[in-house]
């Protein structure tokens, strides 16, 4: 085989090569474990209105569901995980002083937590991430979640596969 | 819609870079891997054939197991003086080793120029993210966060491109260095051993 067919049968072998791996499918699949939702939970921030898109606060531009299909029913996914997001915190918030707000006003400071919410809208695998320094203020941020844990339905259009949440717990003169 | 369609139209010239890249890697493989230096028993038997005269033998011999490099030998083992067949031999060295050479370049530039190809398609694919943002006014992260990987892609291209070129570019050249060592040190040993009476070393 000389020179010539050498480079020509190399020039074949490689456009073959670059066909299958042009066209293989490299698009990135959700994993199995779910999703990762980074909540900055703070709770001074008042929640935002159902039907919220998830633009960063901003409200969404009406008509923008009827795009295609998918996109919309994407949309609605993201507002339903949003909205339930948001009830997460509101549970949270209203059971942040266990077992009762005696002896708890003078907490100052914010812990955060991470869990997992599972299909049974239990929350497990809580973790502290950030500690606010006081051992008793993360305990009573830690004895909130779980008294949360299970209280608000998970709805159905954003699927069972299990969240990966971080929320912040902030306590401030007993608010 | 594939990752090549994600990465916008940078991703054509780069397709292009490295379907050239790997023929020429492919090429000078078979080359590199085809075309080696007569070496060890091969290149002694050569010698102890000249040495006692017999260098049609020895050229037969050249033939047979290096094909490539027979003019070379041809060159250092023709009847002439010492000088003429080092001049010869040069010529023929200089030619075979500029073949083993070819291409070669094509391979540095690739590797030099798909990352910044790569590059250039990273900053039209920000651009046109950001671009598209202001022009919505409505800052959506998960937007943001989809121009900003299909941007990247390209990087990923010509990174991909870049540093097997890279790694054949340094394997190909230090094979090129090998070889053209080992035929100065043969037509060192050849003109010592053969040529009447003392001739200029090469």
């Amino acid at each position: 085989m000389t020179r010539s067919p050498v480079l020509t049968a190399c020039i074949v072998f490689s456009l073959c090569a670059h066909f299958l791996l042009v066209h293989a499918k490299w698009t990135s699949t959700p994993t199995q474990g779910g999703e990762q939702i980074l909540v900055p939970a703070d709770f001074d921030v008042a929640s935002l209105p159902a039907g919220d898109s998830l633009s960063l606060g901003q409200a969404a531009q009406p008509g923008s569901n009827s795009e295609n299909g998918e996109k919309a029913q994407a949309n609605r996914r993201r507002q339903a995980l949003r909205q339930y997001v948001t009830n997460v915190r509101k549970a949270i918030e209203q059971r942040k002083f266990q077992p009762d707000r005696h002896g708890l006003e003078d907490l100052i400071g914010k812990a955060s937590y991470a869990f997992t919410i599972g299909p049974d809208s239990a929350f497990s695998n809580i973790r502290l991430t950030r500690t606010s320094g006081t051992p008793r203020l993360d305990r009573t941020a830690l004895l909130a979640i779980r008294a949360a844990s299970g209280m608000v339905e998970r709805p159905k259009i954003i699927g069972s596969a299990p969240l990966h949440i971080t929320v912040t717990v902030k306590y401030q003169y007993s608010l | 819609m594939t990752l090549f369609q994600q990465g916008g139209p940078m991703m054509w010239p780069l397709l292009a870079v490295s379907v050239a890249s790997l023929a020429v890697m492919a090429e000078r493989f078979v080359v590199f891997t085809t075309t080696s230096f007569p070496k060890g028993d091969t290149l002694a038997s050569v010698l102890d054939m000249a040495r006692q005269g017999r260098k049609g033998e020895a050229l037969s011999r050249v033939e047979e197991t290096a094909p490539f490099f027979t003019e070379f030998f041809s060159a250092l083992l023709a009847d002439g003086s010492a000088r003429q067949c080092e001049e010869h031999a040069q010529l023929a060295g200089e030619e075979a080793l500029f073949g083993l050479s070819r291409r070669l370049d094509f391979l540095a530039t690739a590797a030099t120029a798909a990352p910044l190809m790569g590059l250039l398609g990273t900053v039209m694919g920000m651009i046109s993210a950001f671009s598209r943002l202001a022009s919505s006014g409505n800052v959506d992260i998960t937007m943001l966060a989809g121009g900003i990987w299909q941007a990247l892609l390209t990087t990923a291209a010509g990174l991909g491109i870049a540093i097997p070129s890279l790694l054949a570019h340094r394997w190909f050249r230090r094979q090129h260095e090998k070889t053209a060592f080992a035929m100065q040190r043969t037509a060192a040993l050849l003109l010592d051993n053969t040529m009447p009476g003392p001739g200029p070393k090469p």
